[in-house]
């Protein structure tokens, strides 16, 4: 129950992602308060993985495998760029802010730094997932593939035995 | 009484990184022209 869980939610925020990564289709809005939204999202994908995450901050300096190091050092770099991107989006909201009442100062910096971070995250999220590609592949076998094959195989004995 | 504690964790550190950001770059940009182009 809780890897099903896990395993939707990352699917929620990748289609979020998705959506939000092109302001130019989505419109400036449903990208700001889309993005918005997954902060949230995100907290919660850090309180499912925590015991993940404090067991390789331990043991981070001591013994521990290549792969979890780097894993670890990724995540890091992910969560400090995607911090920077909301609150350099934040400082050049269009719509969040305006409708919140909040006027902040024009900055030419702060969406130079969005884009950049922005393209920094996408490489980031690449090299996540592929370090995540076994987990993904088995954990999307076992709950969404074989509960699908599962059920179209008994829809289908159902008919044949009626036929 | 976990949870509540490891929220306000993450949210400590988005408030340090997005503070650390904020001063960098506007101790980079001040003084000098960076209004966006018109």
């Amino acid at each position: 129950m809780f890897i099903r869980i896990k395993l939707w939610l990352d699917v929620i925020i990748f289609l979020v992602f998705l959506i939000a990564m092109d302001p130019r289709s989505s419109g400036i809005a449903i990208h700001e308060w889309l993005a918005t939204a997954a902060i949230g999202a995100l907290v919660v994908h850090l309180l499912l993985n925590w015991d993940w995450i404090v067991q390789i901050t331990r043991r981070f300096i001591g013994r521990v495998n290549a792969q979890s190091r780097i894993n670890h050092i990724l995540n890091r770099l992910l969560f400090m760029d995607g911090t920077v991107i909301m609150l350099s989006g934040f400082m050049i909201s269009e719509s969040l802010m305006p409708f919140l009442g909040i006027q902040l100062p024009e900055n030419f910096a702060w969406r130079e730094l969005h884009d950049m971070t922005s393209n920094l995250f996408l490489i980031l999220l690449g090299l996540h997932t592929a370090l995540h590609w076994n987990w993904v592949v088995d954990v999307t076998r076992r709950y969404i593939l074989q509960p699908m094959m599962g059920r179209l195989n008994s829809a289908k004995s159902q008919k044949d035995v009626i036929a | 009484m976990k949870t509540p504690g490891r929220i306000l964790i993450i949210l400590a550190a988005f408030t340090l990184v997005m503070g650390i950001a904020y001063v960098v770059v506007n101790t980079s940009t001040s003084g000098s022209s960076t209004n966006m182009p018109r």
